[in-house]
């Protein structure tokens, strides 16, 4: 069993950005990024998103 | 998965540490019920553990409680996948020397996890996977959400693997009897954006109880852990164990849950949950070229690129130096970062999705005095101070 924390980090030279949740978004490039992930062999995955409940994404 | 069979949604994964959510979701139910409280003192039920007069259940969740983490220890790995009982956990635990004095300051470790599980057998007299039924998996619907065991890739249990020279090799199994409540639940990711659902809309424990799990020393909350993205926040935990990693979390704000689970990894968790969350709050974000390999570039080269350099559109100053094999990139005011590199002229930071890139000249010559630096769906240049 690991122990490790893995926490996310917020990029070294950032700025504040205005955004919000959404249950429409760019779904096919999700897709896209995870097909990428998977086909260079970085990781085999499941992810889900979820807004109010509702499943928004399931891949 | 195993024999190549692809992830499914069903596809159910050790989920590790995410277990820990559960644990404390649990704990707070029995608090509720008055039958803990935050102060109440490990001494209640363990007494032999070192300083269990002064550590309280509070700081069992929250990781404060000085109590080594067995699982740290290399012997760990002489017996992590062959059962041991309770006494002998026990026994691990209560030889350990403390790493500091309770309350004195916060340390991840298993064994907090594992002792209140043991901690919930006690009280409801008990089963640690039947309390974690009754009281949140059949309420709350999480139908492929339970205790561990062996995996069972026949009933859609994933295998978990390193990536090791070029091909995925399955790992060996954690046996279960050891990470209990620190770790033993299999879930999909399904149930878990449910289960964080559940328990951010106060449904699993009150209002009361989950202010008190958020309550955070900067990352460590009770039972939950913090994680900063951009200028807001989100709550949940992550976890690992043999080779699957995974991830749960929850924006309050916008009522947003993100799982992830895997069962091989050869990437940043990092990095794929900012490109997820980018992608999805529609932010800048450039698939990255997943294609693309580090080339290794001798110290002499990498002086080369060794200046400092401003920009007239960013008002920061960036010095790129060498230590040792390695190109570093350090902004003004922050800390520095190094800088791996793709070719002659692209050197990446993946973690932060920063790329610094230089150009050649017609004849194919490195051009070193300037550079462009891409971050965030931004792109800025940035010229050699004299």
């Amino acid at each position: 069993m690991k122990k490790s924390i893995i926490i996310m980090m917020v990029p070294t030279i950032l700025f504040s950005m205005n955004f919000q949740a959404q249950d429409t978004f760019n779904k096919s490039k999700l897709d896209l990024y995870l097909d990428q992930l998977g086909k260079n062999q970085k990781t085999m995955c499941g992810v889900v998103i979820s807004m109010e409940g509702q499943v928004v994404y399931e891949n | 998965m195993e024999d190549r069979v692809p992830i499914s949604h069903e596809t159910k994964f050790r989920i590790g540490s995410i277990s820990k959510m559960f644990t404390a979701a649990i704990i707070f139910q029995l608090i509720e019920e008055g039958h803990l409280t935050l102060d109440t003192k490990l001494s209640d039920f363990y007494s032999q553990i070192p300083n269990a007069e002064s550590i309280t259940i509070s700081h069992l969740l929250n990781h404060r409680s000085g109590i080594h983490s067995f699982t740290s220890d290399s012997t760990y790995f002489d017996y992590y996948t062959s059962p041991k009982s309770k006494e002998e956990i026990l026994t691990l635990i209560t030889q350990s020397e403390p790493d500091f004095q309770p309350d004195e300051k916060v340390a991840y470790s298993n064994a907090n996890f594992v002792l209140l599980g043991y901690i919930i057998e006690d009280i409801t007299h008990s089963t640690y996977p039947e309390e974690l039924k009754k009281r949140i998996t059949v309420p709350f619907n999480l139908n492929d959400t339970y205790y561990g065991g062996e995996i069972e890739p026949e009933e859609n249990e994933a295998s978990s693997y390193n990536f090791e020279n070029n091909e995925w090799i399955i790992q060996p199994e954690n046996d279960m009897s050891i990470p209990h409540g620190a770790g033993v639940i299999v879930s999909t990711p399904r149930d878990l954006t449910s289960f964080v659902t559940s328990l951010f809309s106060c449904k699993m424990v009150t209002e009361t109880s989950l202010e008190k799990m958020k309550e955070t020393d900067h990352v460590f909350g009770r039972g939950l852990l913090r994680f900063p993205f951009y200028d807001r926040y989100s709550y949940g935990y992550n976890g690992g164990i043999d080779g699957c990693v995974s991830y749960v979390s929850y924006f309050p704000e916008d009522k947003v849950a993100t799982a992830f689970t895997s069962n091989g990894m050869n990437y940043s968790l990092n990095d794929i949950l900012i490109g997820i969350l980018n992608i999805y709050f529609d932010l800048p974000f450039d698939i990255p070229d997943l294609g693309a390999k580090e080339i290794a570039l001798e110290r002499e080269n990498l002086q080369k690129y060794q200046g400092t350099f401003s920009s007239e559109t960013l008002p920061l100053k960036i010095t790129l130096h060498v230590d040792g094999n390695t190109l570093f990139g350090q902004a003004t005011g922050q800390s520095a970062f190094p800088l791996s590199p793709f070719s002659e002229t692209e050197f990446r930071f993946e973690i932060a999705g920063i790329v610094i890139e230089f150009s050649k000249d017609v004849k194919g010559t490195v051009q070193y005095d300037t550079f462009h630096l891409r971050q965030s769906g931004g792109d800025y240049l940035f010229t050699r101070e004299q």
